[in-house]
């Protein structure tokens, strides 16, 4: 499928400005968990954090060149690979703090099945939906699609980590999308979820409404997420417009602020690097999200539409959840923020996703 | 754009640019939200993450050691860990269960609060003072419930236990809201430690330091980060007391279980050696804060343990007046020598009859005598001679009647009675019977126990009156270097008279006089009993009442030529004034042994040779 | 224009709902309404939870029942948690650990109060991982309260902070924030444990001569309103010599990364100590010179050199068979003894304070 002129011109249409996007993101990301945890025990997490970008960077660099079709052709195996592993997840590991999230590996690190499932189902909704893309779909292409994803969707969903086996719904809603499923079954599904909705509510086991509740509501537990949310927008509002400046921002460290290198790193960045810092990090998400979306625009097959903008809609869906999450304006939940919060199975899965945006972009002129 | 060739993919491009369209609102809404909070809100919360981090917490100053004569405390302040309490950042929901957790009242804690909030306070105030094991067991438990709950070292009083001068030394305690609004205390805040009573309050400024204060950053948990500021505390000053706690435990021992007083004074300079005062109290529990129904009950005790009887409460002085007497018989020509009087149990006047203590009578006395065997007859005659004019201003040139400005609050003036006195306050002319009664210190004649040492001493001296101090002069020139001390009252007393005087004090003690349980071997004491009526005879006899039993005195001082301490020893309802006398003694007795070996043979050989004369004469009776 | 809107209907509707969903919900996580929040709760998240609930407990039960029998093994969990249970009522009932004078007492008080517990399972933690809470699945509704002490049969685990409707938040005793009354198990002497926030705690309030020895256990002493008296709470791991007494850090018995059973006692068979077993035990615990004279004891517990002296005399006069202002022709006391012995006390003291210093 590839001549060697074919190769040479890939390096002169290496998507230099969407690399580029990347890595200013992740290299603000570094610097503010460096900031961020310089005065916690967790004061080495950037040196962690920069091997997995450098891991990271090189995964992008696999992705882009690596033909995305082969990785659609096995996306199956990978597939059923990641639900065995997340099975094994839920079998075998012991549950830390009451969840089971983390497969411990033979190297000493462990990873997060459900982060890469996330590259996985990127590809299996390009492999799938791909074919309906062209003609008019049925529903039994609907319920494969629908068993495709909701296995992995239930399995995470027991670790119990809801709001990462939420963050998967985007790419199913993507590939309704982009596919020409009717108007009418989507209808029709969404109607099935809504007569189910009260067999859903007598089977929620009573702790788990606490656990949203508690979540959503500020004044319930002093110092949990109400206590979260407040120190959040203390650490946004105090940042003004120009910011405390460089490990200066006393909420972020004087530890009011939670988690201020994972979920809230948003916050932590408000704080010390002001608006000014929040609409320039902002417009790059931004640029990078429009330049996924034309990567899709422009992918030479059906399959490549699918890939960017799948990765563009869990891209927004991370940002919105996250960035909202820091700016009060959506409920407290475990997403970090992709390419700057720390921990390294987000942030590779990121980078491979990306990765494989460029890797459509390259192929553009390739059928 | 190959595939944007076929209708369906013209579609698909479309709504992708529904999905760049929602992308881009999305974008704009998250920078809005933004905008408020850091550009429109940003002063809000950047005070409120100043809030946040910085705290401040008082640093107590310790206050200064009362210190007897010798450097030994009478009050300390030792560390103790303390709970203080947030005012701004107390929830009520927690009080109940704070109150209940340390062991205070709730009502008590908010209403403090409130008190706090009224004056304006915004800084920690005390809680509980000295907490227990259990008490920091329970704040580290409930730490993250209860953050307006501090854990500070602060200084506490101590006093002792046992009751030792603590009217003297008196007692801290937090400002009431009357004390707040006086002129003493208008520097100090709500919640502020002030000396209350004794020289804790007299030296209110030099004993208490001035509490600092200290500015930090925290983190989440409360943790000290780093110091921002400190206002360093400056700790009170110690004081040094004149008393010496040998004597003071001895005099407090000698009048313990019952009601009185002891003061021990030097004539010389007017030091105050003993200040003891009975019933005693617990000053640490005024430290530590009395609850309402505790401070109602001791203030209504009918033993008025509170009551400094030393110098804040007033007495007839009884026959320890006849010495001052005396004096004003010598000194007015009308006691000669030649002056006798013929006592047979009592004396008609004015159509009553006066009785002597003794009912049998004295027989024929002399000033000597009457002073030794205290003759109330002697001093019906000769008072009525004098008139009370001359009583009452001998009596104020001995000091009676007024205050003697020791340097301890409250003191009472006391009364000397004269003829204005009686028109003025009673619009009565004054009865001549009433000269009578005052003669042998009854009547409307009132003293303190430190006016009585105060009288004798200064006589004793020859008539250089000290005015007594509890304070050192060294130690007052320290806390006001403008101060003198203050100049001796004087007056030339004939020498011959003085030694009349000494030597019925002398036989009262030595000879056969009412003063014998205060006769001590090697050394030479003189004194003088008091046994002064708080009803009429028949009365007390009658109702058989405790609180109407004669009041027992006894003033005595040693050695009788050249006095060093004088003792005055009230004890009301006392009895008899024997019992006086046997305190005074011991108080002597423990004085003695301080006293340089040296000089306790310090027998004055020209009183012992001219005692020998009139000594049988009273040992006769 | 409009032939865009129309030919794109499904995805407009869709992408609205997506999003529409979530700037609702959090709208009301703003506004804070307790009722309009669970009612949008209810009905846009919580059936979805519901459903895929339901879902995955078909799987699991499945899974376990047939293929992998987990069912024994979680009978099993739930014997052995039972067991924990019983071995937690022993400790009340067996107290070693305290020489009580006033023992017969102290065992009646804590016979007659029952261990009433209540086993609850850790469902989760708090959303940020670094925070010392665990949530259980026990609630208002199950009769767990704020303040309740939270324990294993190995030790405590720490106390709830927050209880909701059938779910509550626990503090762990590892938190920095976290604190309770101890015992060291050898001496019996009280200290204060609280958390580090890293996985041991230390000791406070630990009078500065006491000593303790790495591998010693550490009890609640019961004083702190919280923990029952007597439960075990770790081990000595280090006792390192100071200025101010030593720093002593604790590891705590219980597995609190891998916590699944806990036990909730619950309230008010835990109320504080009555006062008078609080002081006995305070009283107890601080001094073991139980043979000392109690004379020589009361002496020294004076503080004060007027307190001293004032009882020197008084024993002084005492012994002489005489008590002061008595009448007596036998002459007054003799204090030359008292009078020596009030100074050497004093200087006694006054050395002492020089070596404070």
């Amino acid at each position: 499928m590839r001549s060697a002129s074919a190769r040479g011109s890939w390096l002169r249409d290496f998507d230099w400005t969407l690399t580029g996007l990347v890595v200013m993101i992740s290299l603000t990301g570094l610097f503010q968990i460096y900031s961020s945890t310089i005065n916690t025990p967790f004061h080495q997490a950037y040196a962690q954090h920069a091997v997995w970008l450098v891991l990271g960077l090189a995964l992008f660099l696999v992705a882009s060149y690596v033909d995305y079709h082969r990785g659609i052709a096995v996306s199956l195996v990978f597939w059923a690979g990641g639900i065995l592993l997340l099975i094994a997840v839920l079998v075998f590991t012991e549950p830390v703090n009451g969840a089971r999230r983390w497969l411990p590996t033979p190297l000493g690190f462990s990873i997060q099945v459900s982060e890469c499932m996330k590259v996985v189902l990127v590809l299996i909704v390009a492999k799938h939906c791909s074919k309906y893309a062209t003609m008019t779909s049925r529903l039994r292409d609907f319920a494969t699609i629908g068993l495709l994803f909701f296995a992995p969707f239930l399995l995470v969903a027991m670790q119990p980590d809801l709001s990462t086996a939420l963050s998967l719904v985007p790419l199913l809603g993507m590939a309704l999308l982009l596919s020409t499923i009717r108007m009418k079954h989507i209808l029709g599904a969404f109607l099935v979820v809504v007569l189910l909705m009260p067999l859903g509510w007598a089977n929620l086991k009573p702790y788990q409404k606490d656990r949203i509740t508690g979540f959503m509501d500020p004044g319930g537990a002093p110092r949990s997420t109400g206590y979260q949310i407040l120190q959040s927008r203390i650490a946004v509002g105090s940042g003004g417009i120009s910011g405390q400046g460089f490990v200066q921002g006393s909420q972020t460290q004087l530890r009011f602020l939670p988690t201020p290198h994972t979920d809230f790193i948003l916050a932590s960045f408000a704080e010390e690097r002001g608006f000014i810092g929040i609409a320039i990090v902002l417009g790059l998400y931004y640029a990078l999200l429009m330049r996924i979306v034309q990567a899709g625009q422009s992918a030479a097959d059906a399959e490549g539409t699918l890939i960017a903008m799948s990765v563009a809609a869990l891209l927004l869906f991370h940002i919105v959840v996250n960035v909202g999450m820091v700016a009060n304006k959506v409920p407290v939940t475990g997403l970090p923020l992709p390419l700057m919060s720390y921990g390294g199975s987000s942030l590779l899965a990121f980078m491979t996703m990306l990765g494989l945006v460029n890797n459509v972009r390259l192929s553009r002129f390739v059928n | 754009m190959n595939w944007g060739r076929n209708p369906q993919a013209n579609a698909q491009n479309n709504r992708i640019a529904c999905f760049q369209a929602v992308a881009t609102v999305v974008f704009a809404l998250l920078l809005l939200a933004f905008l408020e909070i850091q550009v429109v809100n940003g002063d809000y919360y950047r005070a409120q993450a100043e809030q946040n981090r910085i705290k401040s917490l008082p640093v107590p100053a310790p206050r200064g050691l009362v210190l007897d004569r010798y450097g030994r405390a009478l009050a300390q302040s030792s560390v103790v860990l303390g709970a203080m309490i947030n005012p701004r950042a107390a929830k009520p929901e927690n009080l109940e269960r704070i109150a209940a957790g340390l062991g205070l009242d709730p009502a008590h804690v908010l209403e403090r609060l409130q008190d706090a909030a009224e004056f304006g306070k915004s800084e920690h105030i005390a809680l509980k003072d000295s907490l227990t094991g259990a008490d920091i067991a329970f704040i580290q438990a409930h730490r993250r419930e209860f953050q307006e709950i501090a854990l500070i070292e602060g200084m506490s009083r101590k006093y002792p236990e046992t009751g030792v001068a603590v009217h003297a030394v008196g007692y801290v305690g937090e400002a009431s809201r009357s004390e707040l609004n006086m002129r003493e205390f208008l520097l100090y805040g709500y919640g502020a430690e002030i000396g209350k009573s004794g020289i804790e309050r007299q030296y209110n400024e030099w004993l208490g330091g001035e509490d600092g204060k200290v500015l930090f950053l925290v983190d989440s948990n409360g943790h000290r980060l780093e110091t921002l500021g400190m206002m360093d505390s400056v700790p009170g000053k110690n004081l040094q007391l004149t008393i010496d706690l040998d004597l003071q435990a001895v005099s407090e021992l000698g009048i313990e279980g019952r009601k009185g007083a002891v003061v021990a004074l030097d004539p010389r300079n007017g030091e105050i050696l003993a200040m003891a005062s009975s019933p005693v109290f617990d000053p640490n529990k005024f430290v530590a804060g009395l609850s309402s129904r505790e401070w109602r009950a001791i203030t209504s005790d009918r033993n008025a343990p509170l009551l400094n009887r030393s110098i804040q409460g007033t007495w007839a002085m009884g026959s320890v007046f006849k010495p001052i007497h005396g004096l004003a018989g010598l000194e007015e020509g009308l006691a000669a020598r030649d002056f006798q009087a013929h006592c047979t149990g009592g004396m008609p006047f004015g159509g009553s009859y006066f009785r002597c203590h003794k009912p049998d009578g004295h027989g024929t006395v002399g000033l000597v005598q009457a002073i030794a065997i205290s003759c109330d007859v002697y001093f019906y005659r000769l008072g009525n001679k004098l008139g009370i004019d001359t009583l009452a201003r001998y009596a104020r040139l001995a000091g009676l009647g007024q205050k003697t400005l020791v340097d301890l609050p409250d003191e009472v003036p006391g009364l000397v009675p004269s003829i204005r006195w009686k028109i003025r306050h009673t619009l009565q002319p004054w009865q001549p019977g009433e000269t009578i009664v005052v003669a042998i210190g009854q009547g409307a004649m009132s003293v303190t126990p430190i006016q009585a040492a105060h009288a004798i001493g200064g006589l004793a001296m020859g008539g250089v009156w000290h005015r007594p101090h509890i304070v050192s002069t060294r130690q007052r020139a320290e806390i006001d270097p403008q101060s003198r001390p203050a100049p001796p009252r004087r007056t030339d007393i004939d020498p011959q008279h003085m030694e009349v005087l000494r030597q019925g004090m002398w036989t009262a003690v030595n000879g056969a006089g009412t003063g014998r349980q205060a006769r001590l071997s090697g050394i030479d004491v003189c004194g003088k009993t008091g046994t002064s009526q708080r009803v009429s005879n028949e009365l007390r006899l009658r109702a058989k009442r405790e609180d109407f039993e004669d009041d027992a005195w006894f003033v005595g001082f040693a050695p009788c030529s050249s006095p060093e301490i004088v003792v005055a020893v009230l004890l009301e309802n006392g009895k008899h004034s024997y019992y006086a006398a046997a305190v005074a003694r011991d108080v002597l007795q423990a004085w003695l042994v301080n006293r340089s070996p040296g000089m306790l043979t310090d027998l004055d050989p020209t009183l012992a040779a001219s005692n020998a004369g009139p000594q049988p004469t009273v040992s006769e009776e | 224009m409009q032939s865009l809107v129309k030919r794109n209907i499904n995805g407009i509707v869709l992408t609205c709902l997506l999003f529409g969903q979530l700037l609702m919900v959090g709208l009301q996580a703003r506004t804070m309404g307790k009722t309009r929040l669970s009612y949008w709760t209810g009905t846009l998240l919580l059936p979805l939870q519901g459903g895929t609930q339901a879902i995955s407990q078909f799987f699991t039960r499945s899974l376990s029942r047939y293929v992998w029998l987990v069912e024994t093994e979680e009978e099993n969990r739930r014997l052995d948690a039972a067991a924990d249970r019983l071995q937690i009522e022993n400790y009340f009932l067996r107290q070693e650990l305290l020489r009580f004078k006033s023992r017969t007492e102290l065992d009646a008080y804590v016979a007659s109060r029952e261990a009433e517990t209540l086993l609850a399972s850790v469902v989760a933690s708090s959303p940020s991982r670094s925070a010392r809470e665990i949530y259980l699945d026990r609630g208002l509704s199950d009769g767990v309260a704020p303040g309740m002490a939270v324990a294993t049969a190995n030790g405590i685990v720490g106390k709830v902070a927050a209880a909701f409707g059938s779910s509550s938040m626990v503090l762990l005793i590892t938190d920095s924030e976290a604190g309770a009354g101890v015992v060291l198990g050898r001496s019996g002497e009280p200290a204060v444990l609280r958390g580090t926030g890293s996985g041991t705690c230390r000791l406070d309030h630990v009078e500065p001569q006491v000593r303790a020895e790495p591998g010693e256990f550490v009890y609640t002493s019961g004083l702190d309103g919280v923990f029952p008296l007597g439960l075990p709470v770790g081990r000595v791991v280090h006792a390192e010599p100071g200025v101010d007494g030593q720093t002593i850090t604790v590891r705590p018995l219980a597995a609190l990364d891998r916590l699944s059973e806990v036990l909730v006692f619950l309230k008010p068979k835990y109320e504080l100590l009555p006062e008078e077993l609080r002081q006995s035990f305070a009283r107890v615990t601080r001094s073991h010179s139980d043979g000392a004279d109690a004379a020589t004891l009361q002496l020294q517990s004076l503080r004060i050199d007027a307190d001293r002296i004032k009882q020197t005399y008084r024993r002084a006069v005492e012994s002489q068979g005489k008590t002061v202002g008595e009448l007596t022709y036998r002459g007054p006391p003799d204090f030359s003894d008292a009078y020596d012995a009030s100074r050497a006390a004093s200087a006694a003291q006054s050395q002492e304070s020089v070596q404070e210093h």
